[in-house]
């Protein structure tokens, strides 16, 4: 574009722009005299229009009438400058120079309006000026010099005119909305700062594009989800399980013991395994990795949770004779428990049938010595409350009785309502009969501050909804800006613009900036360039019969893959029998041993790095035409297949655990699993994955980026035929998808998962990072940017869903193990919520029964996606509104252009055309009409804010 | 004359208040800032010298930045880019946080307009689009020279740079008169999300 053309283009556009400016000028009048304020700004004079307005406004204007023999570019500026003014009175005729104040003060500017001697002399100061006016562009504040001699002079005239009259309350309703706003702008700005790894992203941004620091947005956005689990996981199951761990070390006795006692097929990594196992054969890192043995034992799983519940300090309880209908104590009673055969004196042995109050039925054996000087006893119950001790918990009490009177505790739940009782026994009781026994009152526990149980069962459900509600938030910010940005996403202009941060205040950020500017800008222009072929039907027939082909194969490969879990998971089970020599070949270490726990994990973890290769290797075979296409399919088969893979791989743990025995009475109820804990089962599953993948992921990192740089650097022809390795966007972003589904699915069975996927996010992140810093180049075609996170979002909604789906089928359906575990005296892992709700009695009529739950699930299920679903067709509603603003804006250009031709004929005194003369009072109007609707279009926030 | 805090007594202040968008305080930081380029100008000429484009560019929130000497031009009253202190603080109020969208608008097309005919036109473009790829390249005015060398060095041809400039044309020039007035302008940068963020320098 040579310097000439510039030019030329320079005096056209500014000629047009002289017209343009008379015709805007009308409005600039009108806008000015409705405003009640009486100084024209019709400087040129040269219209007769102009000349009607400024009579009527009988306004000061000579100082102004030089302008008119400047040339129009100057005439032009003086437009500017009087729009200037305008922006000038509202900003003299506030405090501050916020906006707000402007409707608000319009009051002032009518009483200003009468001062016109002094508006001269502010003119003439401001002529002074007119220099700078020409050389700045329109829409130009004053200087600040400028602006204080504004300041001085309407001062003045506030003093002058007695503006301080205004009435107090306006006055200090504009104050306080002025500051309020401000602090509130304050406020946000400092919320918008505070960002992590703002400065690592940004130099990855600034290094490999926009395109690649949305997968490392993504992993901070994870970062965040899984910091929210965290915090929920540790504050709500692992924090007040630990108390209950150290305030009851009794219980756990009691758990243990009765879980080693049943021999029954456990998991042997987790009963019969001893502490000093593993400390013998130096197995500590062995099991960390698999999360078996002593990781068993620790609170990384469901298992090692205890069915208790924390209590106030408060418990009250009382002697024989609680009311059982009182509310406050909920006490139950059981008195005189008499030992047949007292008068004897024989106590061991005898069984107690006959507690009657409390509890309705507690069994128990007391076995005492024969002296009754020792007074000690053991009692065991076999039942508790309504709960048959030998079907569901065989509950062990101990107590020595050492003294007169001592307490008694039941440590299992007594019921689903509550946690443990109280029991006060007097022993020997001698009644006036001369009967021995045993007094007890008991008292169920009041005021439970922590109901476990429960907890456990609600946080499970939290890390999905609060996911949920964390993906959804971020989806309605897109809608929201998509709804601002609309069909006039404009990348260019944004890149242009918008793309510079002028915070930037280092060199060397500026140039990463520069460049990663310089390379958005080439990505869209190569986008751009993709262009539409030609294609024969006969190509078509062929293209369409090899991608059914190879979607076959895509489908098949899966199966196959499947029925390889299946295969690998069979044989572990088969090796896996109760007995003790396979115990013993576990804890000496034996490599068998490592790749049978492993197998299935690498399987899955492998086929989820393999698959994704192989479906780009069949993209590239199907012949796409547009490069997006094939990312896309290539996207939605690897995201199916991750899907598909958790999926099997739930089902073939639920296949594992199944038990083979149905109850006799319902066949469609299992009785039981065929391991003892297993949830714990499918925790250290889940955990084992979680690591085999993240090793996978560092070989997969090493390899592909670190060995292959290497080897580029080494090696001329790889470098020639290879490169250095691109990064993939999209892989990138499914496969943390993916490790996020088994994040999701493990959370359940073992809280610290969290702590596990906090780190993990934060180590794949810097990994990553450094990695993409040195061995990889960006991608040539970005489909992920920034402004398509919707896409990232809707897969992330999918893969939660999809793990959710499951996970709530075992929530909401199986029966909890009864050896391990806060449910362990639960029928479901949802009983603790429906015994809430049944207590509550309120919900009571309304939800009759298990099902209840699964309804409500559902609706809020439905209701998320209709939410969903609404916000999106707003947005889409608004995007067609847009679309028909602008086309409407077009045609209203079309139109000035028209009447800017006219206005030219009818400037020209060659053409004499009587007849357009008679026309222009209409077109006139009409302008006037059209134009105005614009300037109220920029002056009006709402209008403005619409578009 | 006075330094530090004492160089701007209250009613001073409460003017700048009112004509900046800075808080006392903050009028009086920037006054720091600004007396820290140059202090021996300061001794000398007292708390408003007029510092030298040179002097100003020190700064290093504005040293890294493409637009400097165009901000600075734009700025400056003779349109040299020597401003003095009141000039720098009527700069700094409009690009910080605080200052309204609009005026944010106003400043960035007078930058992008580098002939100042109240266009933004392909040569302006043009010149953003170099600029902005090259930063290192300093000076208002490119010359050719330095326009083949910001090429060479950016691995940015000629022919892309035409194509790109036309582009942003395209997406903002409403009136369709092929280059972006200032009401194009306005109306396209009040719809580009991420420009209110990036356009602000905190000192």
């Amino acid at each position: 574009m040579a310097d000439k053309n510039d030019g030329e283009d320079k005096d056209t556009a500014s000629e047009k722009k002289g017209v343009h400016d008379e015709e805007e000028e009308n409005i600039t009048v009108q806008v000015v005299a409705s405003g009640a304020l009486s100084e024209s700004d019709s400087d040129d004079g040269e219209s007769p229009t102009h000349a009607v307005i400024r009579s009527q406004e009988r306004t000061v204007s000579g100082g102004d009438i030089r302008l008119s023999s400047l040339p129009s570019r100057t005439r032009h500026s003086s437009r500017r400058r009087r729009e200037t003014r305008q922006e000038v009175r509202d900003t003299e005729e506030q405090p501050g120079p916020s906006q707000e104040g402007d409707v608000e003060m319009r009051p002032i500017t009518g009483t200003f309006s009468r001062s016109r001697s002094s508006r001269r002399s502010l003119r003439d100061t401001l002529r002074a000026h007119s220099r700078r006016s020409v050389k700045r562009g329109p829409g130009e504040s004053l200087n600040i010099m400028e602006r204080r001699t504004l300041r001085r002079e309407e001062l003045n005239q506030m003093e002058q005119f007695e503006i301080k009259s205004l009435p107090f309350c306006t006055w200090l309703g504009y104050k306080i909305s002025l500051s309020v706003s401000r602090s509130w702008q304050k406020f946000t700005e400092s919320l918008k700062d505070f960002r992590i790894w703002g400065g690592h992203i940004r130099e990855v941004e600034g290094n490999l594009g926009s395109g690649v620091s949305t997968y490392f947005r993504v992993l901070r956005w994870l970062l965040m989800i899984n910091t929210l689990n965290l915090i929920v996981a540790l504050s709500f199951i692992t924090a007040p399980g630990l108390v209950i761990y150290y305030n009851h070390p009794e219980a756990q006795t009691v758990n243990v013991e009765y879980n080693a006692d049943d021999k029954n097929c456990t998991n042997p990594d987790f009963f019969n395994e001893t502490d000093t196992d593993y400390a013998e054969y130096g197995n500590i890192l062995f099991q960390f990795l698999t999360g078996t043995g002593w990781m068993e034992k620790r609170p990384l799983y469901i298992g090692w949770y205890r069915s208790l519940n924390i209590t106030s300090n408060n418990i009250k309880y009382r002697d024989s004779g609680c009311n059982i209908t009182d509310d406050t104590y909920r006490c139950d009673t059981f008195k005189n428990a008499l030992i047949e055969n007292s008068d004897e004196r024989e106590y061991d042995d005898k069984r107690f049938t006959n507690f009657e109050q409390l509890l309705n039925n507690f069994e128990c054996d007391i076995q005492c010595p024969s002296t009754t000087q020792e007074r000690s006893c053991n009692i065991t119950c076999y039942k508790c409350g309504n709960y048959d001790c030998s079907e569901v918990n065989r509950n062990t009490a101990y107590y020595n009785l050492s003294g007169d009177a001592g307490m008694f505790d039941c440590y299992s739940p007594l019921g689903s309502e509550d946690t443990w009782g109280f029991a006060d026994c007097q022993f020997p009781l001698i009644n006036e009969t001369n009967e021995l026994g045993l007094k007890c009152s008991g008292c169920k526990r009041e005021g439970v501050i922590y109901n476990f149980a429960l907890a456990y069962v609600l946080v499970g459900l939290s890390y999905f909804v609060l996911s949920l509600l964390f993906i959804i938030k971020n989806m309605m910010k897109l809608f929201k800006k998509s709804a601002a940005e609309i069909v006039g996403y404009n990348p260019y202009s944004e890149l242009v613009f918008g793309g510079w941060d002028y915070n930037i205040a280092n060199k060397e950020s500026a140039i990463l900036k520069s460049k990663s500017i310089l390379k958005s800008l080439k990505e869209e222009l190569t986008c751009d360039d993709q262009k539409e072929k030609f294609v024969s039907t006969k190509e078509k027939v062929l293209l369409f019969l090899l991608r059914v082909f190879t979607n076959v194969l895509c489908i098949g490969a899966m199966g196959g893959v499947f029925y390889l879990y299946y295969e690998v998971y069979e044989k572990k089970e088969d090796s896996n029998p109760c007995s003790k020599e396979e115990e013993s070949a576990l804890t000496k270490l034996n490599y068998n041993e490592i790749i049978q726990s492993y197998g299935p994990a690498l399987i899955v973890s492998a086929s989820n790095v393999i698959f994704p290769i192989f479906f780009e290797v069949v993209g590239n075979v199907e012949m796409y035409q547009f490069q997006s296409t094939r990312i896309n399919v290539t996207m939605a088969r690897s995201f199916l297949m991750k899907l598909f893979s958790v999926v099997a791989y739930l089902y073939i743990l639920y296949d594992t655990i199944n038990s083979t025995q149905n109850d006799e009475d319902d066949p469609g109820k299992k009785v039981g699993w065929k391991y003892n804990c297993w949830e714990n089962f499918i925790g250290s599953e889940l955990y084992r994955l979680i690591i085999i993948d993240f090793a996978v992921f560092v070989v997969a990192l090493l390899t592909t980026e670190w060995l292959r740089r290497l080897m580029v650097d080494h090696n001329r022809f790889i470098r020639e035929k290879m490169g250095i390795t691109e990064f993939n966007i999209t892989k990138e972003v499914l496969d943390i998808c993916y490790k996020q589904m088994i994040f999701w699915a493990a959370l359940f069975f073992s809280p610290l998962v969290s702590v596990v996927a906090f780190i993990e996010i934060i180590l794949m992140f810097y990994f990553k990072k450094i990695s993409a810093l040195r061995n990889v180049r960006p991608p040539e075609k970005v489909i992920l940017n920034s402004s398509s996170s919707t896409i990232i979002n809707i897969v992330f909604i999918i893969s939660l869903l999809v793990v959710f789906v499951p996970i709530g089928f075992i929530i909401f359906t199986f029966k909890p193990s009864d050896k391990c575990g806060p449910f362990q005296n639960y029928d479901s892992f949802i009983e603790p919520v429906n015994a809430i709700i049944d207590k509550s009695g309120a919900f009571k009529d309304i939800i009759l029964d298990n099902l209840k739950m699964t309804s409500v699930v559902v609706v809020i299920v439905v209701v998320t996606i209709i939410i969903i679903y609404f916000f999106y067709s707003l947005s889409s509603a608004r995007q067609l509104t847009i679309q028909l603003l602008r086309e409407q804006i077009k045609s209203e250009n079309a139109d000035k252009k028209f009447l800017i031709e006219q206005m030219k004929n009818v400037r020209n005194p060659n053409s004499s055309s009587s007849v357009i003369e008679d026309k222009i009072p209409d077109k006139r109007k009409e302008k006037k009409k059209k134009t105005s609707s614009n300037v109220g279009s920029y002056a009006n926030p709402n209008l403005k804010n619409k578009i | 004359m006075g330094q530090g805090t004492s160089a701007y007594d209250q009613s001073e202040l409460a003017e700048f208040q009112d004509l900046t968008y800075f808080t006392k305080r903050e009028v009086l930081h920037v006054h720091k800032r600004f007396a820290e380029l140059a202090p021996e100008k300061v001794k000398q000429h007292g708390r408003n010298p007029t510092l030298t484009k040179e002097e100003i560019l020190l700064l290093p929130e504005l040293a890294a930045n493409p637009f400097k000497e165009r901000i600075l031009e734009v700025f400056s009253d003779a349109g040299d880019g020597n401003m003095n202190f009141e000039q720098f603080l009527d700069m700094m109020s409009q690009l910080s946080s605080k200052a309204p969208l609009e005026t944010k608008i106003d400043f960035a097309f007078k930058i992008y307009d580098f002939n100042e005919d109240g266009q933004i036109c392909e040569n302006d473009l043009q010149k953003v689009i170099l600029f902005l790829v090259q930063p290192a390249v300093t000076g208002a005015t490119l010359t050719s020279d330095e326009r083949n060398q910001v090429i060479k060095n950016s691995l940015i041809t000629d022919d892309q740079i035409k194509k790109l400039a036309q582009k942003v044309i395209n997406e903002m020039d409403m009136d369709d008169d092929g280059s972006i007035s200032y009401l194009d302008f306005k109306h396209g940068m009040s719809k580009l999300n991420g420009f209110e963020e990036s356009f602000k320098v905190t000192l």
